[in-house]
């Protein structure tokens, strides 16, 4: 997994950045409207939306004085992409090999 | 043959803790449990060059049959074979697996290579629905 993958998977790991998305999938929106539905600070929201924007998931434009939030799926099609059966398989595979070869060197590392 | 459907490639790589050597032995010894066959429901396999193989895993509640001929065979350095499963929808891909030392460790590289791409758009749907379920399992391995 790429590290940009894996800032994608981050970033949908938590709720209120998932439920954001939800939001923005509808069409883009305004930070103040983003941040309404949570009983939460505009700081935090504004924590939770940095997430989003590092992992490229959310765009961010100025108009006037207002900050329009715009969601870029595309970062999710490459997450969806790695969880493709094929590409989990084989990561499936060579996780076995690793915690096989893993549980061998402890063994004989371990004193007698 | 001309091929219509769309292909892929997917690479993976990990760093295994064995020499290339080892790594290779053990991924051609089907009853061993850090191989890729162990937990099939049947193996067959015949590891040289112009061999072999049949393997049917369960993935999923499916039972998904695969065939294959072995392509490359050179000890802690390559291994190739051809690939078929329902997944490549009767298309011959191919899988290589490269070894490359990293000290006492090996740098293990798979290349999976002519996969119908449209398996891919077919999982988006289900992608979905398993990434929301998966995603605190997966962070845990990260």
């Amino acid at each position: 997994m790429t590290s940009s993958t894996k800032s994608v998977f981050v970033a949908i790991s938590d709720p209120t950045r998932r439920a954001i998305i939800d939001r923005l999938a509808r069409g883009p929106a305004r930070v103040t409207d983003v941040a309404e539905p949570f009983a939460m600070s505009l700081n935090a929201v504004s924590k939770h939306l940095k997430v989003l924007e590092r992992a490229g998931l959310v765009q961010r434009a100025r108009q006037g004085r207002e900050h329009v939030l715009t969601l870029d799926p595309a970062p999710l099609h490459e997450v969806v992409r790695w969880a493709s059966s094929l590409e989990r398989y084989w990561n499936d595979r060579l996780d076995r090999l690793e915690a096989f070869f893993t549980t061998e060197k402890k063994k004989k590392e371990e004193p007698r | 043959m001309n091929v219509s459907i769309k292909t892929t490639d997917l690479t993976v790589s990990r760093t295994i803790p064995a020499p290339p050597e080892r790594v290779y032995d053990v991924w051609l010894d089907h009853t061993s449990p850090g191989g890729p066959w162990h937990g099939a429901k049947k193996v067959i396999l015949d590891a040289r060059v112009d061999g072999l193989f049949y393997h049917a895993m369960e993935w999923e509640g499916t039972t998904w049959p695969h065939f294959g001929r072995f392509l490359a065979l050179e000890r802690g350095r390559r291994i190739e074979h051809t690939w078929m499963s329902p997944a490549t929808k009767g298309l011959e891909s191919v899988v290589t697996i490269t070894l490359e030392p990293r000290g006492n460790e090996t740098l293990l590289s798979l290349r999976h290579s002519g996969v119908p791409d449209d398996e891919l758009g077919r999982q988006h749907q289900q992608g979905w629905t398993w990434i929301t379920d998966a995603v605190a399992d997966l962070l845990g391995k990260m």
